[in-house]
């Protein structure tokens, strides 16, 4: 049992600790399976995985929306279920939220479409696994170090 | 059957005489009574080891990188890992840093007793075939801490963290074990006290600092919000077959406290540097002592001896602390070549310290008025027991001793695997523990606890690993000291200690410390 917490506590731990990499791609093929970051030429940029169904976090110049993918053909990619999850104004936001609690939690748009003929820029997001692990092994010694440090003073 | 009765012999005959004789307070055949709240000097005489223990702020200094440069580390301590050498290392923090910290303490010794034989009156005679006395292994906590860059003002970086560390050591676990044979015959037996603590006193710390002069001088302070416990377990145990526990007693205390520690660093673009870390005096309250103890009635059959008292509450003006330190590189301007083993000569740094803190002017005194119940031998008796005599209780007196610590380190990046550096370390350091040994036996019957100082010397070792956000140290010290026990940790026992004999024990403690420090 004791054995079995320290795993799980390492695993958590590296799963806290998963650092991402971006690797700029040489065009602007992507496939479903990939986890990219796309850059249009009107400023926005999609993070995900650009599938039907996908959920993906879409930026534009000051807002922060979150999305689901409804359709991905050759020529554009249509957003559906638009959530503003932060703007510039992102304190006064919460705290207007906070004031009165009746308000929507956050404002929703139906749909958006981008064109991919408008990608001026593709990066896959991969997992840095070197910089993974040493996070990952601080974590893990850090939970220990805790770990010792309660069980001194229990 | 035969052989079980051979064991069986020597092993009874021991324990009973052992529990018969035990060192409980004089009128405590039927364990009831008012001793009211003891005095450090009546714990002194219960259970020496309880109180000749160090109050130890200098080895417990979390980071194995300056402990394998021996401790020579005050001026070139850096960022949240080394605001326990020195505040001011916070100063040098460019990004955001979090440290954590372990210690794994061994020990081994050796013993030699005076006493050859245990007589028990009219009954048998044991000889002892080995005694050892040695610290038990530990898992220290070090540090836990985070820190960052706060705001640049004027092109100086004021620097903050806040931490969780050991700030003093008040723990010294110790096992007793002896070896006995009858004379009349019969399978070893082995007797054996087998010391549990936990805890020690931690510091809650806020810590500021700020590079006064950019890249040049650091200055910096801990704000310590101290809080802390010790329990300890003492197990007499038989073993010969089958290990049983025979009795047992207890001490407990709690400690709190503030502190502050003061520190500077002067740098010269890695060239030299400069260090000082002051903490002022401060008080620390002891309070909620108590000591308890179960072991077999003297008078036989299945009843026990208990005693449940507490110890009175005092306060400790703990001495400030200073230490001193520099380094420097002595060849790294010299023309050597860029690169391989001439090059990486130039990276060699030299450091020393100097750790000063004079314990022996440590004052207590108790929080409430005590009375001292004395009976026969010093022991603590209860009100109205035959021979015992009430004396007002004098403040403690701690037998604590000043500590001078000299300290000497290097550090050489010569090993380089792909884009990890190793540096190398090395150290060595000598001084005081803080503790003194136990006095002569005259002494100590008149209450004056402090004995002769203990020395230690030792070498240290250790190496880096420095990757791009994570840094590993690690350190291995290998200290040693001789010092001296009571027979059974029983300053006055007939048949355990007849003869106020001592033990001359020879230690050497091992720490193996793991620090690790992640920069975001």
């Amino acid at each position: 049992m004791r054995r079995l917490s320290w795993l799980v506590a390492m695993v958590g731990c590296l799963a806290a600790a998963g650092c991402a990499k971006r690797i700029p791609a040489q065009d602007t093929a992507f496939e479903a399976t990939q986890t990219v970051m796309l850059a249009f030429r009107g400023g926005e940029q999609i993070e995900g995985r650009i599938a039907p169904g996908r959920k993906v976090e879409l930026r534009e110049p000051g807002i922060i929306w979150s999305a689901k993918v409804k359709d991905v053909t050759e020529d554009r990619i249509v957003l559906r279920d638009l959530v503003k999850v932060r703007d510039a104004s992102g304190a006064a936001m919460q705290a207007a939220r906070a004031a009165d609690l009746r308000l929507s939690v956050a404002e929703q748009f139906p749909e958006k479409t981008l064109l991919r003929s408008e990608i001026t820029r593709m990066e896959q997001i991969k997992m840095d696994i070197g910089r993974t692990a040493q996070y990952g092994s601080f974590l893990t010694y850090g939970v220990a170090v805790l770990a010792t440090l309660l069980g001194d003073r229990s | 059957m035969r052989r079980l009765a051979r064991f069986l012999l020597p092993a009874s005959l021991f324990l009973f005489a052992a529990t018969a004789f035990s060192p409980a307070p004089t009128a405590s055949a039927q364990g009831t009574g008012d001793l009211g709240p003891i005095s450090l000097d009546s714990l002194t005489v219960l259970e020496p080891s309880s109180v000749y223990r160090p109050f130890d702020m200098l080895g417990i200094r979390a980071g194995a990188h300056g402990w394998a440069m021996g401790g020579a580390y005050v001026s070139l301590a850096s960022g949240i890992e080394g605001i326990a050498w020195n505040p001011a290392a916070m100063g040098w923090a460019e990004r955001p840093e979090l440290a954590a910290d372990l210690t794994w303490l061994s020990s081994s010794s050796t013993s030699s007793s005076s006493l050859d034989e245990l007589v028990i009156p009219e009954i048998a005679t044991l000889r002892i075939t080995s005694y050892d006395v040695r610290l038990k292994s530990q898992v220290r906590s070090g540090i836990l801490g985070a820190g960052m860059p706060l705001a640049s003002i004027g092109g100086r970086n004021l620097a903050g963290g806040v931490s969780f560390r050991r700030y003093m050591t008040v723990a010294y676990p110790e096992e007793t074990v002896s070896t006995l044979v009858s004379l009349e015959g019969g399978f070893p037996v082995t007797f054996a006290y087998d010391g549990q603590e936990k805890g020690g006193i931690d510091a809650g710390a806020a810590t500021i600092a700020v590079e006064a002069i950019p890249g040049v001088l650091s200055v910096g302070a801990n704000l310590n919000i101290l809080d802390g416990r010790l329990r300890t377990r003492k197990n007499l145990l038989s073993a010969g077959g089958q290990a049983a526990i025979v009795g047992h007693s207890n001490v407990k205390f709690r400690y709190a406290g503030r502190s502050v520690d003061l520190g500077l660093q002067l740098r010269k673009e890695d060239l030299f540097s400069v260090g000082l870390r002051y903490t002022p005096g401060y008080t620390l309250e002891v309070t909620g002592g108590s000591y308890s103890s179960r072991f077999p009635s003297q008078s036989g059959g299945e009843e026990f001896d208990l005693l449940d008292v507490s110890i009175a509450g005092y306060d400790l003006d703990v001495p400030p602390l200073l230490s001193v330190g520099g380094s420097v590189r002595p060849l790294a301007y010299a023309p050597l070549s860029s690169h391989g083993f001439l090059g990486s000569l130039s990276s060699i740094t030299l450091a020393f310290g100097l750790d000063q803190q004079n314990w022996s002017e440590a004052e207590a005194r108790y929080r409430t008025a005590v009375k001292a119940l004395r009976g026969p031998g010093g022991y603590p008796c209860f009100e109205g027991a035959p021979y015992c005599t009430e004396e007002p209780a004098p403040d403690p007196s701690l037998p604590l001793n000043d500590v001078t610590s000299v300290h000497f380190g290097a550090e050489w990046r010569y090993l380089r695997i792909g884009k990890i550096d190793i540096p190398l370390r090395f150290g060595y350091q000598a001084g005081a523990l803080s503790m003194t040994d136990l006095p002569d036996s005259n002494s100590f019957m008149a209450r004056k606890w402090k004995g002769e100082e203990i020395q230690s010397s030792g070498v240290t070792m250790g190496f880096g690993v420095e990757t791009g956000s994570v840094r590993y140290d690690l350190s291995y010290e290998i200290v040693d000291y001789d010092l001296h026990k009571f027979h059974y940790d029983t300053p006055e026992h007939p048949f355990l200690n007849p003869n106020w004999s001592y033990v001359d024990v020879s230690r050497r403690n091992a720490r193996l410390r793991l620090s690790a420090t992640l920069k975001l």
